[in-house]
């Protein structure tokens, strides 16, 4: 019997045994920014949004919807059902991975993903693949919502990893292209 | 039930549904019309019968005169209910359906085309002594021919540029001593900007509030008012947010009695047919000053069928039948709201349609929801992306907005998603900036400029990164099942022990 540890956002969460299934329930430690320990038990159960949660104190429901960073990690926006509250770009990061995440994070060469803000058409390439680019230099044209948009380069850099060809369609959140900073 | 001639809908969406209820319920037949895009759409399943009228383009079908005249006659239908949108506002429509013999359910070309056009309707309006905006009556030339209107209109003034667009060539004038400077100003820009250096000077309206009167007319000259509707919560000049009674009039009585006057006068005057909305803008002060008219059925429409218990698709449809004797003012009680839940990014606004994966609308006492969409389906890149009209009663201002507030936490609207959680499509709503409006505090209070939504940036600030110890567990939980058995929480597995668990919970409750 092993467990995982972790932590989301500001709180270190021990799980006592692996999670698995549709539905079941175990025993997890948490600990807060002030290093105040808790354990719970807590009962789930899957659907096709999310997950319901008995706490010792209630059920609550929550949407999850994965996302990629532009580091190309993977985190949730999380919302909870039947209430106002949401929270975006959450992840459990396994102890041992937050170090790696900081330096991707911190140093390095930073890329930049640029990605479609509306669906629609990509009409014209502006900025070919290896191109050298300015900051809000124009890398594509788009049309969306009967409009045209230039898309601009978010800042100095090269032109990498072109997903997308002229005339063809793509949704919001479409990955375009990378800008590598020199 | 009285047997009666087929009506087409000559719309699609929700509006076509709503009008097909109101229809079946006096015992007219429906008539529904489709595009390519609409095949399966819940419009078309609403009708008794319908007819493809051409592309996805709404230009090929939707707005497609010829084949939506010749669906009429192929369906023997007798009446064309136009709803919103598309041919609604277009007297060419009205003639065509007059040639074709066909009764156009609501105002007469005539009408339309005296109304719909803002400059002829403003001077309509004028001479009947209600009040537009003041102004220069043209363009102005100098900044002295500008200094003496101002002076007649009183400050603060807006210099416009007549050519302008996007708040270029625009200025605000507080006082006399400003306004030569002003004014060489936003002709220099606007000359550079458009070429035409022509400026407009209009009275700037202080803590502006959009209000409008809804009016019922019967053609023959008489009309009665229905009370207003306040849309002054908007982004986009797009409305969100609209209910009655208005908060702005609530403070203002004796303005709301000269509004619905002003609105009453005006349709009788031109014998006005059917339903029809004047706009107006509303100061802080109680001003009120005549916007445009809208000569059709209008989106928030139900926000005023709550407080006065009027179905207003019925009277238009038995208005056109020839069977409505104009009624005496309709009582109004309590107190309404309506909300458009959009597929749009909560922050910035912008159209975000795609697949829909999940729709559960809100229920409840005195909560209605008027809506297009099952699942699974889909946003159309096509059309409006409105997915639904939330509308509430209370029998005060205060409980509506609370029961408005429970009802959009009930609401969820989610993309399809993959086994990991991951979205298909591009899917987003407003829902979660609705929530944030219900539960504003100028917004409780009915302090509802149309600039709210800017005045209040927390309005669309980006969500918490800080989770709660719940939203903690549950990311780490989600992420946990996934990464240590995928394959157990494959849609197939999936569906299979949620049908299982359902079953379980029916059995227990049979």
């Amino acid at each position: 019997m092993s467990g995982v540890k972790g932590k989301v956002g500001k709180w270190q969460l021990s799980w006592k045994t692996i999670p698995r299934g549709w539905s079941g329930e175990a025993e997890v430690e948490l600990t807060d920014g002030q290093g105040l320990t808790r354990s719970i038990a807590v009962s789930w159960r899957r659907d096709r949004d999310g997950l319901w949660i008995e706490f010792p104190h209630g059920v609550q429901g929550f949407d999850l919807r994965g996302e990629l960073s532009d580091e190309g990690r993977r985190h949730f926006q999380v919302s909870r059902r039947e209430s106002a509250q949401a929270w975006q770009e959450l992840a459990f990061l396994h102890e041992g991975e937050e170090g790696i995440a900081a330096a991707g994070a911190a140093g390095g060469k930073k890329s930049h993903r640029v990605r479609a803000q509306m669906p629609g058409k990509i009409i014209r390439i502006v900025a070919a693949e290896g191109a050298q680019v300015e900051k809000d230099q124009p890398l594509l044209v788009m049309e969306a919502m009967k409009m045209e948009n230039e898309i601009r380069a978010p800042h100095a850099g090269k032109v990498g990893a072109l997903k997308v060809s002229e005339g063809q369609a793509v949704e919001t959140g479409a990955d375009l292209c990378v800008i590598e900073a020199n | 039930m009285k047997k009666r001639a087929p009506v087409l809908i000559a719309n699609r969406g929700e509006i076509a549904i709503r009008i097909a209820r109101s229809c079946r319920s006096l015992g007219f037949p429906v008539v529904a019309v489709y595009s390519d895009a609409d095949r399966f759409s819940e419009h078309v399943r609403a009708a008794d019968q319908a007819y493809w009228v051409g592309g996805a383009a709404p230009k090929d079908s939707y707005l497609n005169v010829e084949r939506i005249l010749a669906a009429a006659k192929a369906a023997g239908a007798k009446y064309v209910h136009p709803g919103y949108g598309f041919l609604s506002e277009r007297p060419h429509f009205v003639e065509a359906c007059e040639q074709a013999e066909l009764v156009f359910v609501g105002p007469t070309a005539e009408s339309m085309r005296l109304m719909g056009d803002k400059i002829t309707a403003r001077r309509t309006v004028s001479e009947l002594k209600v009040p537009g905006v003041p102004g220069s009556p043209g363009v102005v030339k100098t900044a002295q021919e500008a200094a003496e209107i101002a002076a007649k209109i009183g400050y603060p003034v807006l210099l416009k540029a007549a050519a302008g667009g996007g708040g270029k060539g625009m200025r605000r004038v507080d006082g006399p001593g400003e306004i030569a400077a002003a004014f060489e100003g936003a002709t220099r820009e606007a000359q550079g900007a458009f070429g035409d250096g022509s400026m407009y000077v209009e009275k700037l309206i202080l803590e502006p509030h959009h209000v409008e009167i809804q009016v019922f007319g019967d053609g023959k000259g008489g009309a009665i008012h229905l009370g207003e509707r306040e849309c002054s919560i908007q982004r986009r000049h797009q409305k969100v947010w609209e209910e009655s009674p208005s908060p702005i009039l609530n403070r203002h009585p004796a303005t709301r009695e000269k509004m619905c006057e002003a609105a009453v006068r005006i349709a009788r005057h031109v014998k006005y047919a059917g339903a029809g909305t004047f706009e107006f803008i509303v100061d802080g002060k109680g001003n009120f000053y005549f916007l445009e008219m809208n000569t059709r059925l209008q989106v928030e429409h139900p926000v005023t069928e709550w407080v006065t218990g009027v179905d207003l698709v019925a009277w238009q449809l038995l208005l056109a039948a020839g069977e409505l004797q104009l009624p005496a003012v309709p009582e109004r009680r309590g107190s309404a709201i309506e909300v458009r839940l959009y597929a749009e990014d909560p922050r910035t606004f912008l159209p975000a349609p795609g697949p829909l994966g999940l729709i559960r609308l809100p229920s409840g006492a005195f909560v209605r929801t008027d809506s297009a969409f099952t699942e699974p389906g889909e946003v159309s890149l096509n059309y409006d992306p409105m997915i639904a009209k939330i509308s509430v009663w209370a029998p005060t201002r205060e409980q509506a907005v609370e029961r408005m507030r429970v009802a959009l936490d009930e609401a969820r609207v989610e993309p399809p998603k993959k086994a990991d959680g991951s979205c298909v499509g591009s899917l987003r709503t407003n829902l979660s900036f609705l929530r944030r409006l219900a539960r504003n505090a100028a917004v409780i209070e009915g302090h509802t400029p149309t600039d709210l939504i800017p005045r209040h940036p927390e309005l669309t600030a980006p969500e918490a990164t800080e989770p709660s110890l719940e939203a903690a567990v549950a990311v780490s939980l989600y992420q946990l099942l996934e990464e240590s058995a995928p394959e157990a929480i494959e849609a197939g597995g999936g569906e299979r022990s949620l049908w299982a668990w359902s079953a379980r919970r029916e059995g227990v409750r049979s």
